[in-house]
């Protein structure tokens, strides 16, 4: 079990949430025009990422709305969500998956004092 | 209770919990509120016309930020998604003001439904009402993170809850009414550690 943060409701315990598989992969806009092949590819075919993974988390629960979040496949430690429609967060490029964006401001803030 | 429907002359309604007693403990009292009128309200509150129309209904704003609420005389408004809102009424008179509503939106894109039979509300008042939830609740309810006014949907172990918190020690508990005997028996168990 861990958080999942929704863009609007904050962090909220993961049993609040459903998971709807990878993010951003756009259905074909003329699937009669594609080979059985690049159909298999858009249904089955998963980067199955281990470290940085944008995917789909609805808050099924709470508001009841989807949303996009990146999360770290070796912790389960979620760096941070946006909305459908807005870019993804980039995580630091040397991020190990142990704190979230918030927790990462704060020891950044705190390692200046 | 049954009472006379005032939607279908003739026709007895009751409650999922109706004619059981209060559950009672050292600190704790749970009872059903039931019949409250109940809507769902949605649209876009970015929206004036939109805004405006629903405001010379309900006598308010609509809440916009999440987790918050506003209270109009015995009708309480709370935030439920960014597009979408819920309203609890007095009983009996949710009829009217999902009317007034449908009215005071017409040719704006909007979605008015009465769900007042769909759930039911509990009520947990006391100093020990934390505490039982505590029992099965995954949000933090403690005075420093949640507050009079404040709601939000969540769960309660298996049972999908909307959940606010009505004065210091009082709670309100919205649930469908297929989960009200689950979450009543739950709450029933729980409070046995305190009874009195
Ligand atoms: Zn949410």
């Amino acid at each position: 079990m861990f958080l999942v943060k929704c863009p609007w409701c904050g962090w909220r315990d993961q049993t609040e949430f459903s998971y709807g598989g990878e993010a951003h992969i756009a259905r074909p806009l003329e699937p009669g025009q594609i080979s059985d092949a690049e159909w298999g590819d858009y249904i089955y075919t998963r980067r199955n990422t281990k470290g940085v993974h944008a995917e789909r988390w609805s808050h099924t629960q709470g508001c009841g709305r989807w949303f996009n979040a990146l999360r770290h496949t070796v912790t389960d430690v979620m760096w941070d969500s946006y909305k459908m429609g807005e870019d993804a967060p980039t995580p630091p490029k040397d991020w190990d998956g142990m704190t979230c964006c918030d927790d990462h401001k704060k020891l950044a803030e705190g390692a200046k004092k | 209770m049954a009472k006379a429907s005032s939607l279908y002359p003739g026709i007895t309604i009751d409650t999922p919990l109706s004619g059981r007693n209060p559950i009672q403990a050292d600190g704790l009292v749970v009872t059903e509120l039931p019949f409250l009128g109940k809507i769902t309200l949605r649209g876009d509150a970015a929206d004036p016309a939109f805004a405006a129309a629903v405001k010379s209904v309900l006598g308010t704003d609509l809440p916009t930020q999440p987790m918050t609420s506003q209270r109009v005389g015995n009708t309480r408004v709370f935030w439920k998604a960014f597009d979408e809102w819920l309203i609890w009424t007095p009983e009996d008179a949710e009829q009217k003001l999902g009317a007034d509503l449908n009215a005071a939106l017409t040719g704006l894109r909007k979605s008015v439904v009465d769900v007042s039979d769909y759930y039911t509300i509990l009520r947990i008042d006391g100093p020990r009402s934390r505490d039982l939830l505590a029992k099965g609740c995954v949000i933090d309810l403690h005075p420093r993170a949640f507050h009079p006014g404040q709601a939000t949907g969540t769960g309660f172990h298996h049972a999908t809850i909307f959940i606010t918190q009505t004065d210091s020690d009082v709670f309100d508990i919205m649930v469908r009414w297929s989960f009200a005997d689950y979450l009543w028996n739950y709450f029933a168990d729980g409070a046995r550690e305190w009874a009195a």
